[in-house]
């Protein structure tokens, strides 16, 4: 069985923003429907940053996770803003999964600095039924890359 | 043909068949090839501190966190664990049907088309799954991954021992081994 962990705390919201995350607009919480274990399925979209493993990239995650059973059928889409303007986009899908991620990202012109946003879109389905949300958020301020 | 094109693959299998579920999963570590020596020597440094043979779920929760730290540096593509969760006792190929599922959907699909070199893990033979996509049309398929590259060996096989409290949620973020990267699925067959 399954470990649960993770009880309670997201009541009847279908998704969670991480707590370090600053959305612009969250999604109001999905109203309760007889698919009721997709509203443990936590969305998540970080705040773009400089990556990890490169330091002359800009990233942002968008996450499905905190699922207690596996997804039928999940999409995400992700685009990644520099001041307003599209910079990178990806997507990703797949079948009967617990959690999955997908990246959006873009190699700054070195020594320049910029605001990033980002949004996402995640669907869920299951049951012939498609459950989606979309997420925003933003850097933490400008992201400079250094020459 | 540039060797430096394409991804290179690291496969590492957990074949529980008989004891408690999962029976059988495929965790697979890609990596763009032009960033494999790199990827290697970070790698080595990320785990240089761990036991040999460390089970995910038997370290320390502070280990945890600075491995996954540390871990983040590594350049990689994606990984992905794939459960056989369709009774592989029955199945001619447990790791053919894990490999059609990988090529099918998820974060390595994209690249089951592009030029790529395989190592798998812990010497084991793929037998009937020499035909199955991500294999079939490989440069080459490696028994020994530990021989050519013990880092990246080892840390596959330490996400093969991470997957189950990932999926279950049994772990924060910052001690999920799967955290650390940039692409990644963790569920059953597609």
């Amino acid at each position: 069985m399954r470990r649960r962990i993770l009880t309670g705390t997201f009541a009847a919201a279908c998704l969670l923003i991480p707590f370090q995350a600053h959305a612009a607009a969250p999604a109001a919480p999905a109203a309760e429907s007889a698919d009721a274990v997709w509203d443990k399925c936590e969305a998540a979209l970080d705040s773009p940053h400089a990556s990890h493993t490169n330091p002359d990239v800009i990233n942002v995650h968008a996450d499905l996770k905190g699922c207690k059973q596996k997804m039928p059928e999940y999409s995400i889409s992700v685009t990644l803003f520099k001041e307003g303007t599209q910079v990178a986009h990806n997507t990703g899908s797949g079948k009967n999964k617990f959690k999955a991620r997908v990246v959006a990202n873009w190699p700054p012109p070195k020594g320049e600095c910029h605001a990033y946003s980002a949004k996402a879109t995640f669907t869920i389905t299951a049951g012939g039924k498609a459950h989606t949300t979309t997420l925003t958020n933003q850097s933490q301020g400008k992201i400079c890359i250094k020459k | 043909m540039d060797d430096m094109n394409g991804y290179t693959l690291f496969l590492a299998v957990t074949d529980r068949t008989g004891r408690p579920r999962p029976a059988y999963a495929l965790t697979t570590f890609a990596v763009e090839t032009r960033r494999l020596d790199e990827a290697e020597e970070r790698a080595g440094a990320a785990l240089a501190d761990l036991p040999p043979g460390a089970d995910w779920t038997g370290l320390a929760p502070s280990v945890r966190r600075e491995v996954v730290d540390r871990v983040r540096t590594v350049p990689h593509y994606a990984v992905d664990h794939t459960e056989h969760d369709r009774a592989p006792e029955r199945s001619a190929s447990p790791l053919a049907d894990c490999l059609r599922s990988l090529a099918a959907g998820g974060p390595l699909a994209g690249i089951a088309a592009a030029p790529r070199t395989v190592y798998v893990t812990g010497g084991l033979p793929v037998g009937d799954a020499e035909s199955a996509p991500l294999l079939a049309d490989a440069r080459a398929v490696h028994p020994d991954a530990e021989a050519h590259f013990p880092a990246l060996a080892r840390l596959t096989a330490l996400l093969a021992t991470a997957a189950a409290p990932s999926a279950d949620n049994a772990v924060p973020d910052d001690e999920d081994l799967y955290d650390a990267f940039d692409r990644y699925a963790l569920g059953g067959l597609a």
